[in-house]
């Protein structure tokens, strides 16, 4: 898919550099991505991908560097406000708490309520519903009311990904996705991800597992020891090249 | 399933036997002793000696009170007395205050009450009996000035700020001893909220402060019922006390500390006699359902304990 | 809801849950109900006297103190914290309520009306409030570990309930002595005060839990903390609210027992915070987060009472109270492990 011709980038990040302390995790980093647009975020474990994807997501601030959505510049005060702002995360961990429905996963952080000025209380029915029908539409067998401890590894994935369908987003970042699921399960993630784009919406796959990427991205953008060492369209690159640039066989590409 | 099951048939089998042993007897009149708490020795002995005492005049005692001493509770628990159906309650009130309530209760549902020990005075209590407690301060101070013939500082030590009782105590050696010249030292009275364990620190940090101390004097007996490690306190303060230039008196007769006495561990002791309490509210209790009229206050003695006269405690 | 396991197709594999270990029966305070009614009619068989009104309103009045307490345990047990300063809190609101009507007497405010009543309670209310909101600000926002942070503080607490009284019993004072008295320990349709402010605030904290963007984040914070953060919710200000409700009724018991005993000892509620949370843990509330609930409080604490109650009408020796306590404790967490490990 060719970038489309748009004004401004979705997302812009301009000189991102993050320090934990003496650790420098992120340096200088440059990225920007069209609306639409399948990114596949590769790097070795401790490359800077989760700390990036930690920025965007507003977890916390950048030390410096300048983020920009659609053309302005933007800094986020905690997960909600990058929400709001259209940016959907698909945790490794799937940030569930088991404790909780189905339904209350994820609408957590969101809840619908009713009644009037300070007295409101959960709209459970129109939760549940909602819950369902997303879970419909991700063809999972997951049932809204249902206690997340009581179920299956692919069930806690679509209460995960439903999540992040909640809202009309316009990025949504996935980190390793797929990771800890079946053969088949990925199949379906991937599929999910094509629909994303094909809906207008922008996905990071931040992921190892090569032929993922490869099948679903635009591009690749690889990461080591906190530098951005290249960023090129995936027809132009190759499996080999990018296992080259990840362990740093290659310098850049 | 199953586990809950278990739970209750171990319940049961706990319960059941429990419950049994205690319904037979039904027509003796029954008394209450309640302590300010149960983990306290000193209660014990009140224990004993109402229990003796009830056998003798044909009365069941029942010994009931908090597991540790805490007011709240103790309410509660002579609540529950008075549902039981006792005819009598002899209370150490851990709150001169808060048993008002519940001891008006009890004589409104015609049950006979008193307070030994520690008094709760603005309650509808018939009788008390216990231990003048200003004259124990008063006798802890005239034994300190029989031992220790040239004034100087004293150290002491009370269980903690809130007992109206041992405010008396200190009262009464406060007077005694200053009235002969002696000086309170500074730091005392340390409170060692009836801990052993920490009385016996205390003790040995104001020595620590003060080494020039002659005389140390609590008011309460919490040290020696810690014997080995008071043992080491007076140990490290050997030289002073067997020379003569420090006294050591202290107040309660226990077993445990006449045999402290005995092995030269302190000069005299000082005792309250909690097990002729616990008779006299037997006593005082049978008499008031009997109609009969009893004195409202009752003192029961001290007891002065030397090493002359030390082994007919330890009987 | 209860359609059968289905074709798996998509993400899952599913298998419909037994009935057993859904709803309300999936909870440990299912199970603590149950145990406190059998131990309930043993107790109600074995001693006589049991079920006699006058003993019933004991009953009801003093369970609902610790119960008071475990339900703002309850709430910090839910966000996986504990509050140890309970007890201390109790005392020292209670003294300092006490204080405050009689001091307000020597000032202006003596002359209007009620204000001799009411601004003690509430500042004492403040007072606790204040509390748990340091408790809670040290746990959420300095990352003090809740156990260490509270057990100083009940030590703070204890000790300035010493040094404002100097040990001495504080009892209730002013004009309005007999509506203070109405209002902590009067009687509602023969219910002891007490157990009606504790039925009412334990219907209000079950309908906040179960229906509010509030308590939903509460079990979410329990539940899984980073999950809870990454999803927006504001996990600080959800735990310090916890924490300032928990003091809230703790503060608020302090001033029912002065009323109560008439009295405000200075080692009022010695040792009550084991007591709330034992009986915060028997009615089901986990100490790892994630669960628990206001019927739980509110049967765990019945529970601890009535075998009180219970062996004293049944003349058992009163040492074993302690340990049947410890046992029912140790069997409540038991049964909740079995329970759900049998997967």
């Amino acid at each position: 898919m060719q970038p489309m011709q748009a004004p401004a980038p979705l997302l812009e990040l301009r000189g991102i550099g993050r320090s934990f302390g003496a650790v420098r995790a992120l340096d200088g980093v440059d990225l920007a991505l069209q609306p639409g647009e399948t990114l596949g975020l590769m790097g070795d474990n401790g490359a800077g991908k989760s700390t990036l994807t930690k920025i965007i997501a507003g977890n916390f601030p950048p030390t410096e560097g300048e983020i920009r959505l659609a053309g302005a510049p933007i800094r986020f005060d905690g997960p909600a406000a990058a929400r709001t702002a259209g940016i959907e995360v698909l945790y490794q961990d799937l940030a569930i708490a088991e404790n909780l429905t189905a339904a209350a996963n994820v609408f957590l952080g969101r809840e619908l309520t009713r009644g009037v000025g300070p007295f409101r209380v959960l709209d459970h029915a129109a939760m549940n519903r909602r819950a369902t029908e997303l879970f419909g539409e991700l063809k999972s067998e997951t049932r809204a009311g249902e206690l997340v401890r009581m179920m299956s590894g692919g069930q806690r994935q679509a209460v995960a990904i439903a999540r992040t369908r909640l809202a009309r987003c316009r990025l949504v970042l996935m980190d390793e996705p797929t990771a800890a699921i079946s053969v088949r399960q990925v199949a379906e993630v991937l599929d999910l991800i094509r629909r994303l784009r094909d809906g207008g919406t922008a996905v990071v796959l931040i992921s190892h597992r090569m032929p993922d990427v490869f099948a679903v991205c635009d591009r690749v953008a690889v990461l080591r020891r906190g530098r951005k060492v290249a960023d090129k369209p995936i027809s132009a690159s190759s499996p080999e090249e990018v296992t080259g640039l990840i362990t740093g066989a290659l310098e850049a590409a | 399933m199953r586990p809950t099951l278990l739970a209750l048939a171990l319940a049961a089998l706990l319960a059941g036997p429990a419950f049994q042993a205690n319904s037979a007897h039904a027509q003796t009149m029954r008394f209450a002793i309640v302590p300010k708490g149960m983990d306290n020795p000193y209660f014990d002995l009140s224990r004993d000696g109402c229990m003796q005492r009830a056998k003798e005049i044909g009365v069941e005692c029942v010994y009931r009170g908090p597991a540790q001493h805490e007011p709240a509770t103790q309410v509660q628990i002579i609540q529950d007395l008075i549902t039981q159906g006792v005819q009598g309650l002899a209370i150490s009130a851990a709150d001169a205050d808060s048993v008002v309530g519940v001891i008006k209760q009890a004589r409104d549902a015609g049950i006979a009450v008193i307070t030994f020990d520690a008094d709760s005075p603005n309650s509808a209590r018939q009788a008390y009996v216990g231990t003048n407690n200003l004259e124990m301060g008063r006798e802890l101070g005239r034994q300190i000035l029989k031992v220790q013939k040239q004034p100087g500082l004293y150290i002491t030590q009370s269980g903690g700020p809130s007992a109206a009782n041992l405010n008396e105590r200190l009262a009464g050696l406060n007077e005694v001893l200053q009235g002969a010249g002696w000086t309170l030292a500074p730091g005392s009275p340390s409170f060692c909220n009836d801990d052993a364990a920490l009385a016996n620190q205390q003790l040995a940090d104001q020595m620590q402060a003060n080494p020039n101390a002659r005389a140390v004097a609590p008011i309460g007996g919490w040290a020696l019922f810690a014997p080995e490690a008071y043992k080491g306190f007076v140990n490290a303060n050997r030289k002073a006390y067997d020379s003569g230039n420090l006294a050591l008196v202290m107040p309660d007769t226990l077993p445990v500390e006449v045999e402290l006495l005995r092995d030269g561990y302190a000069q005299t002791l000082v005792g309250q006699r909690p097990a002729e309490m616990g008779a006299k509210a037997m006593d005082l209790l049978l008499a008031l359902r009997q109609g009969k009229p009893v004195p409202p206050v009752t003192y029961v003695g001290l007891d002065v304990v030397t090493k002359e006269n030390a082994a007919q405690f330890l009987k | 809801m209860a359609d059968s396991a289905a074709s798996a197709a998509g993400f899952d594999n599913v298998r419909a849950v037994p009935w057993y270990r859904r709803g309300f029966l999936a909870e440990q305070t299912a199970y603590a109900t149950l145990a406190l009614l059998v131990i309930t009619t043993l107790v109600a068989v074995l001693a006589g006297n049991f079920l006699t009104p006058a003993n019933l309103q004991n009953i009801g009045r003093n369970f609902s103190y610790i119960g008071l307490i475990s339900l703002g345990m309850t709430c910090v047990i839910i966000t996986g914290g504990i509050d140890l300063s309970v007890g201390s809190v109790t005392a020292l609101v209670a003294v300092t309520c006490m204080l405050l009507m009689r001091w307000q007497g020597t000032t202006p405010l003596a002359g209007v009306p009620y204000a001799q009543l009411v601004l003690p309670i509430l500042l004492g209310l403040l007072l606790a409030g204040l509390i748990g909101a340091v408790n809670g600000l040290l746990v959420a926002k300095v990352g003090l570990s809740p156990f260490v942070t509270t057990l100083g503080m009940l030590s703070i607490c204890r000790g300035l309930t010493y040094v404002v009284t100097q040990g001495r019993g504080q009892a209730p004072s002013g004009p309005y002595v007999a509506d203070f008295l109405a209002l902590t320990n009067g009687r509602v349709g023969g219910l002891p005060a007490p157990t009606l402010y504790m039925l009412a605030l334990a219907v209000v904290l079950g309908v906040a839990l179960r229906h509010t963007a509030w308590g939903r984040h509460l079990y979410a914070v329990g539940g899984n903390e980073t999950a809870a953060m990454r999803t927006g919710v504001r996990v600080a200000r959800v735990k310090v609210g916890a924490y300032v409700l928990c003091s809230l009724s703790a503060g608020l018991t302090g001033i029912l027992l002065a009323g109560w005993l008439g009295s405000a000892p200075a080692n009022l509620a010695n040792g009550y915070e084991l007591r709330v949370i034992a009986a915060s843990v028997i009615g089901g509330a986990n100490l790892a987060g994630g669960a628990g609930g206001p019927l739980g409080a509110v049967v765990g604490s019945a529970l601890i009472e009535v075998i009180r109650n219970g062996l004293v009408l049944g003349r058992v020796d009163a040492y074993w109270q302690d340990a049947l306590i410890g046992l029912i404790i140790i069997l409540a967490v038991l049964v909740d492990r079995l329970r759900t490990r049998e997967r």
